[in-house]
């Protein structure tokens, strides 16, 4: 229910109230003014038709008929001019509970005829009774009977009672004017129409100008306001809402058009920014992909090797890299890398490590060499004070002798067919790009048919759980040793992945997971 | 946690003592090296206390580094001292041990 009909409902319900309440007020005060002017025209009349009486010879004036027709006449006179239905005099005896019928008239226009002289009846009410004493004993100068209770069979009627009085004061009989209440009844029903009209015009013209009042001071501001930020809250920041009421409504409409200012403001500064990370966030993406891209994805590089290398990005760009390919007809060069740092920089620096490695390993025939100059080359360019963790093997696929050299990195684990995964044995060299000069130290190993090289960057290793538990060196040895020694390089990485996602299922990926794993099928 | 993490140094003479508590990662370790690099004018002896670090990741192992050529040009000298073995076997793969001096 709106506002609207509700102030209506209840501006009704309370007119109708007020209405009834002041109606039945003015209703009884007016019964009562009526009543008393009633009676006091009744007494009147009674006081009128008394003067045409001798009290002092009453019995003998009504005995006489010449006189007793005078007043008759007189009598009917006023009865019928001053719409009186009955005026007579009675004698009451027997204790007031009989009255005898001295003279009566009744309005010529009356159903009901006089009463026979001498006629006695029955006193009709306790009402009659009490007044005829009051007149009689009591001294009374006059009495009033309202019979307005429906039960009279003369229907409702006011009498006036006055005492015929002798001159000694001696109550001889009583005068009664009865006046007919019908014109009264349709009188109080004008007065109560009329007053129940008039009230409920004067009402539902204030409930009309009083609706007419709120609905311009009231309810069409909150419309407008309720409408504009409807329109607003849909989305069109450029509504305006306009309300000139010079009051509170305009106050909250005025807060509401600079709230929604301050909001396209907020908005606009929210899409420039959302904007401008969006274009990094791609740049980014375009890095990791570029970056990607440098890594070699063609695995089948010579039937006596099989091998495979996956790097999964972390979200942010970093700094991981494997590489492989082929130096000569029997020369097989690995490396596993890992740029301290992550973001652009450690992509950068993880550009320029491959690059140099490439070319001095390509340049230089000795791998040591290749490493130490690639070393002072990531020292001499290196600003940020960045480093690279790197293992660089070179396997001769017709010997099996896998020369290598590990700056910093962890040690790449190997299985000798039949046996567990061990670390490769390891001279430690310090981490590539951190000091120049650094005489780094070559190492060998021969290689048998099924023997297992497994390369890794510490995202392996250190993957965390949810509850930041690491997944550890042990844990990796122990899943690989339990992988079947059948199984190919990329089935032994798949493997480990699917490890590494159960255990750190939930949490997020904080390093880049690099692993490339060599599988030395022998000399042919 | 980065929260946690904390530095508190003391400078008696020519030697700051650095007090590092929590994980030294690629969040804190900016942290120690911004902080240090500031305090290190005239410290001949740099000593660092690990007792409060239990993990050291690559940007920790840079900081390091970083520390250690920065005494070194000024004719200084740096040690760590109360390292956790998991932290000092992540140094010595490094190769760091080769340049830097880990008291027991």
């Amino acid at each position: 229910m709106s506002i609207r009909k509700k102030i209506l409902a209840g501006g009704i319900l309370f007119a109708l109230a007020l209405a009834s309440i002041l109606s039945y007020n003015s209703y009884q005060r007016f019964i009562t003014m009526i009543m008393q002017d009633h009676e006091r025209d009744a007494l009147r009349t009674a006081h009128t038709a008394l003067a045409f009486l001798d009290a002092d010879n009453f019995s003998a004036q009504i005995e006489n008929p010449l006189e007793r027709q005078e007043i008759l006449e007189a009598w009917q006179e006023i009865a019928d001019t001053q719409d009186v239905m009955f005026i007579y005099v009675i004698e009451p005896f027997d204790n007031y509970n009989n009255i005898r019928f001295d003279i009566n008239v009744m309005h010529t226009e009356s159903e009901y005829t006089v009463v026979p002289r001498g006629y006695v009846q029955r006193t009709s009410s306790d009402e009659y009774k009490i007044a005829y004493r009051d007149l009689y004993e009591g001294g009374k100068k006059y009495a009033f009977v309202v019979r307005d209770n429906g039960i009279s069979i003369t229907g409702d009627h006011v009498t006036s009672l006055v005492p015929i009085k002798s001159s000694e004061g001696v109550v001889q009989s009583i005068l009664c004017v009865q006046w007919q209440m019908d014109e009264l009844d349709s009188e109080k029903i004008l007065f109560l129409r009329r007053t129940v009209t008039t009230m409920l015009t004067v009402l539902l013209l204030m409930l009309f100008i009083g609706r007419w009042y709120l609905k311009n001071h009231l309810l069409d501001p909150l419309s407008a306001l309720t409408d504009g930020v409807k329109e607003i809250s849909g989305g069109n920041l450029d509504r305006k809402i306009n309300v000139r009421t010079g009051d509170e409504f305009q106050t909250l409409a005025e807060n509401f058009n600079d709230m929604t200012d301050e909001l396209k403001t907020q908005m606009k500064n929210l899409a420039k920014v959302t904007a401008e990370n969006e274009r990094i966030e791609t740049e980014l993406d375009v890095a990791t992909k570029i970056q990607a891209s440098m890594l070699p994805k063609d695995f089948s590089v010579d039937g006596r090797a099989d091998i495979f290398a996956t790097m999964i990005p972390a979200k942010e760009v970093g700094g991981d890299l494997y590489d492989f390919y082929k130096l000569d007809e029997n020369r097989l060069f690995i490396t596993i890398a890992d740029v301290s740092g992550k973001g652009i920089p450690a992509a950068l620096f993880m550009v320029a490590a491959i690059t140099n490695l490439r070319n001095f390993v390509s340049g230089l025939n000795d791998l040591k060499s290749a490493i130490e100059s690639t070393n002072d080359q990531l020292c001499a360019n290196n600003g940020g004070g960045l480093f690279v963790t790197a293992f660089s093997g070179v396997l001769d696929l017709e010997t099996g002798i896998l020369r290598y050299v590990n700056a910093g990195h962890n040690p790449p684990l190997i299985r000798r067919r039949g046996k567990t995964f061990e670390e490769l044995p390891m001279e430690l060299n310090f981490v590539l790009g951190g000091w120049e000069n650094w005489p780094y130290v070559q190492q060998e190993i021969q290689l048998d048919a099924g023997d297992t090289i497994f390369l890794y960057t510490d995202g392996v290793t250190e993957a965390a759980d949810t509850t930041g538990k690491l997944y550890s060196l042990e844990r990796l040895k122990t899943f690989l040793d339990g992988l079947k020694e059948t199984a190919s390089a990329k089935e032994i990485l798949a493997a480990v992945y699917d490890s590494l996602e159960k255990f750190s299922a939930g949490a997020e990926q904080s390093d880049d997971i690099t692993m490339l794993a060599v599988k030395f099928e022998g000399r042919n | 946690m980065t929260g946690d993490f904390q530095i508190t140094k003391e400078l008696a003479g020519e030697t700051l003592t650095v007090k590092i508590t929590g994980d030294l990662n690629v969040k804190t370790s900016p942290q120690l090296e911004e902080d240090l690099t500031n305090s290190l004018g005239g410290v001949k002896e740099l000593i660092l206390d690990f007792a409060g670090v239990e993990y050291i990741s690559s940007a920790g192992l840079r900081a390091l580094l970083a520390l250690e050529k920065t005494m070194r040009r000024q004719s200084g000298s740096m040690k760590m001292r109360k390292v956790n073995p998991a932290v000092k076997e992540i140094i010595r793969l490094a190769g760091f041990l080769q340049v830097m001096t880990i008291e027991d």
